[in-house]
């Protein structure tokens, strides 16, 4: 295998400084990119001086290349042939080209990884620096709405692939000069574009640091998807658990910075990482905050239920009917008993078959062409569900139990987390079959004790519930409402 | 620092070994696996010493979809010398594991509390991990016990739920019956300052439409379920029983009185009903002079809900006044009456005056503890009400008044 271009770029030629001949240049450039069909060049006259202008089509826009860059340009150009000095180029640009950003490269190196940026390469016969000029201008998704962290009330935009559109969308909501971003990069062969967000006044240095430390830290051959980086950056030692936000809001982002987190935003992705994370953040929503508190308060308390249901739904029930039909009220049982009279299979076998059902469904939902839409999942579903109870495999109160669980684990506003509930509703599931209820104890013994041991850079993950603080109560259980500030404080 | 964690690690193994086998799946009980018991009649048997009667839930006519209009409950019994061997005939016959502990009801013969055999019973009752102790105990009185098992009641059809509710609610709403789950039971039994007693049920005019499901297609449904009062015990033989008024006057010593409605006599064939709505009662047992004093204040509040009588003016504060004489008086007497009649006829202290007496004054009972009932037999008994009659109903003027001709 030959060595990858992290490696190669090393070599002298291509670090040693630039030719003054555009033409040895262009033709360098062009070796290295291997003579794609969408490197464009062409040779123009900057001034009394011959030179070449190249872009990669598909990085920059020629036609806007053409309006900012060629039309000032040949307005200047002279005749002769003197080449130019780079004082004079320079003096050219200041005057020609004002505020387009720039930046001059001076081995074969830089010059390649501006193209790659997006830039148009200027070469200048007598100089041995290339005027790199930021075009940009390629397609791009529109902002459209979030996808998956809808709220009733509230701003409806959300990030895009494009790392300038979401920086962009996070400077309109906080106009503050001391928003600091930091770029890094990563990844061997991609080279993606990373930055680091967070309000100086706000963020503590260390946290900003650690940030800076695991950022620096990756090392991977590439990265596609803020998931690669979040993966990388995360505190290890969770199992289920994400320890890093993902947002695809900028408004959650805003708020998030303002009180004092780190942002990470990943060039191609829409997801912003934020952290650190502990287990409240991911009961909360954007649109609590523009709710009256009384409600946000009620909805916040549902979901953190909802959660439980969905954790222990399943689980409780098989232990009830197994092992502790005591505990069910008597004409409940009445009404249980008589549906599970006769059905073939065991509770247990019947709830983990028809969870795992719901599962492909839901499998089935995402990846079914949207041209299709949700019919298929929906229709598999209810005729599933409704074929099975006709035909007495399954009674209706497991097809409740399973449903409802299904729901309740929906309700969190972040999606991953959802995802957790699945993998350990399972564990449960299994426990309380074997064990009962003492099962669904020491499973949830286990539970609370990896919680308590999990930190997200640096927090502890059950923070401010374990440890307790008091004055941070303010905002995670329950959202205290908002007061003007006392000016005297 | 290695050490320990193999030690750790050792210790969770093991722990998790032990959960594994102190809990696990052969306990497990799938719900299509048992059939589910709603109450247990007793009485003695023929052959054996007990013949158990058990009503089945035939689960599949509670689930809606399932239901086909066939019998919701029925009832299997067995003969067995101990209880357990009549539940295992009974297992036999059912072919399923009885769950048990959804037994609402334990309906005894009055023939088995006549025998010895009962104090046997009440021993396997403790002793049963499988029965809860908040399992109602009855009497089932002039009826034999399994009759109440084998009824069909549209409107509840599970006999035995519909007698249990009737049992709390007549409890809750009139204190006319002593509910006491096996947990009461077994306290007074064992009390040395008390003698245990127990509802009593009785069926108006057995049929055997009753048994039937066709009973729901009828309006007039012939058999009647009774609460008829208490069950009177001297430990665990049965010695007689009170009816529900006398009950209520139990009830009333006992500060066990939340809802009652009062029916006062206030002319030739007038009477006035007074609402209960609220009742304290404060007991005060002392032994003076080689006999124990009882003195039992009863607060009552409540208010007129009917008014027969012309000499009663609700209008004016002296006829409220009036009706709190007659009130007092009428509970006063009741009272007064059911403590003797008991006294006489019995014999045994139900209301729990040795009790109270052991708790004030525990050095003087000591001393007459092992003869209690009879100490209890020659107790002077005072009551005292005290009642507060706050409104009447909506008109405060009798309605014959403005009928034209009725008035004097």
């Amino acid at each position: 295998m030959k060595a990858g271009w992290n490696e190669c770029k090393q070599e002298s030629r291509f670090t040693s400084a630039l030719p003054t001949d555009p033409k040895q240049t262009l033709l360098q450039l062009r070796e290295l990119f291997g003579n794609p069909p969408d490197f464009q060049s062409t040779a123009i006259r900057i001034g009394s001086a011959n030179g070449f202008i190249c872009i990669l089509k598909t990085m920059g826009d020629p036609k806007t290349m053409s309006d900012k860059l060629l039309v000032p340009l040949m307005e200047e150009a002279s005749q002769g042939n003197s080449p130019l000095q780079f004082p004079q180029l320079e003096q050219m640009r200041q005057e020609r080209l004002g505020v387009l950003p720039f930046v001059y490269a001076a081995t074969i190196r830089e010059a390649a990884e501006r193209m790659l940026a997006g830039d148009a390469i200027l070469l200048a016969e007598g100089v041995d620096k290339a005027l790199c000029i930021e075009i940009g201008g390629i397609a791009a998704r529109s902002i459209e709405e979030p996808k998956s962290q809808r709220v009733n009330r509230g701003s409806d935009d959300a990030f895009t692939e494009a790392m300038d559109t979401n920086i962009s969308l996070l400077r309109r909501r906080l106009r503050n000069p001391l928003l600091r971003i930091e770029p890094f990069t990563a990844g061997e062969e991609t080279r993606t574009s990373i930055s680091l967000v967070y309000l100086e006044n706000a963020a503590a240095p260390s946290l900003v640091s650690e940030f800076r430390r695991r950022l620096t830290a990756i090392k991977v051959r590439a990265i596609y998807d803020s998931g690669n980086v979040e993966e990388l950056i995360g505190d290890k030692g969770s199992w289920f658990f994400p320890t890093v936000l993902d947002v695809e809001r900028p408004d959650t982002v805003a708020s998030m910075l303002v009180e004092g987190r780190c942002a990470v935003i990943v060039d191609g992705s829409p997801y912003v990482l934020i952290g650190p994370a502990v287990y409240g953040n991911y009961f909360i929503s954007a649109g609590d905050y523009y709710f009256r508190p009384i409600l946000a308060n009620l909805i916040r308390l549902l979901r953190h239920t909802a959660f439980l249901i969905s954790l222990f739904l399943p689980a409780f029930y098989l232990c009830v009917i197994n092992y502790h039909s005591q505990m069910i009220p008597t004409t409940l049982l009445y009404s249980i008993s008589g549906q599970e009279q006769g059905s073939p299979f065991p509770v247990g076998f019947m709830l983990i078959a028809m969870t795992l059902i719901f599962e492909v469904l839901r499998e089935a939902g995402t990846r079914v062409p949207k041209s299709i839409g949700q019919a298929v999942p929906l229709a598999g579903a209810i005729i599933l569900g409704e074929a099975a109870v006709q035909a007495g495999i399954v009674s209706n109160i497991i097809l409740i139990v399973v449903a409802s669980t299904e729901l309740c684990g929906l309700v969190t506003p972040h999606y991953e987390f959802s995802n957790t509930v699945r993998i350990i509703r399972f564990g449960l599931l299994l426990l309380s079959s074997v064990l009962g209820i003492y099962g669904i104890f020491l499973g949830l013994v286990a539970l609370v004790i990896h919680l308590a041991s999990l930190h997200s850079f640096g927090v502890p993950y059950l923070k401010p519930f374990a440890p307790f603080r008091w004055r941070q109560q303010r905002d995670m259980l329950v959202r205290f409402s908002l007061k003007n500030e006392d000016p005297s404080t | 620092m290695i050490g320990r964690m193999v030690r750790q690690m050792a210790i969770v193994l093991i722990l998790g070994m032990l959960s594994l086998v102190g809990a696990g799946c052969w306990d497990m009980r799938s719900a299509n696996e048992y059939v589910i018991v709603s109450s247990m009649s007793v009485t003695t048997g023929d052959g054996a010493n007990y013949h158990v009667y058990l009503q089945m839930i035939n689960a599949l006519e509670f689930a809606s979809s399932r239901a086909t209009g066939s019998t919701p409950t029925y009832s299997i019994d067995a003969e067995g010398n101990t209880m357990d061997e009549a539940f295992g005939r009974i297992e036999r016959k059912t072919a399923r594991k009885l769950e048990l502990s959804h037994m609402m009801l334990l309906i005894l013969d009055a023939k088995l509390l006549a025998t010895d055999k009962g104090l046997l019973f009440f021993e396997f009752l403790e002793s049963m991990k499988d029965i809860r102790n908040d399992i109602q105990l009855v009497v089932s009185h002039r009826v034999a016990a399994s009759e109440f098992s084998k009824l069909y009641f549209p409107e509840i059809r599970v006999s035995t739920v519909k007698l249990r509710r009737g049992l709390d609610s007549v409890e809750a709403n009139w204190g006319g019956s002593p509910n006491t789950n096996l947990k009461q039971f077994i306290a007074a039994i064992t009390s040395e300052g008390r003698q245990p007693v127990m509802s009593s049920v009785t069926m108006k005019l057995p049929s055997k439409q009753q048994q039937s499901v066709d009973a729901g297609k009828s309006t007039d449904s012939p058999t009647e379920l009774v609460i008829d009062g208490t069950a009177v015990m001297r430990r665990a033989k049965l010695v007689g029983f009170l009816n529900t008024e006398e009950t209520r006057d139990l009830l009333w010593i006992q500060d066990r009185i939340k809802d009652t409605s009062l029916t006062v006599q206030c002319g030739e064939d007038q009477y006035a009903q007074i609402r209960i709505g609220r009742s304290t009662t404060q007991l005060n047992v002392d032994y003076i002079d080689n006999r124990p004093k009882v003195k039992i204040s009863i607060n009552v509040e409540g208010a007129v809900s009917e008014n027969q009588c012309e000499s009663i003016r609700l209008s004016k504060i002296s006829g409220f006044e009036q009706i709190r004489k007659l009130t007092e008086k009428a509970i006063q007497s009741h009272v007064e009456a059911t403590v003797a009649k008991v006294q006489k006829k019995y014999g045994v202290d139900i209301f729990g005056f040795g009790e109270k007496l052991m708790g004030d004054h525990y050095q003087t009972f000591k001393i007459v503890k092992s003869h209690w009932d009879d100490e209890f037999v020659k107790a002077e008994v005072a009551v005292d009400v005290q009642a507060a009659i706050m409104r009447d109903g909506m008109i405060s003027e009798n309605l014959f008044r403005d009928i034209p001709g009725q008035s004097e």
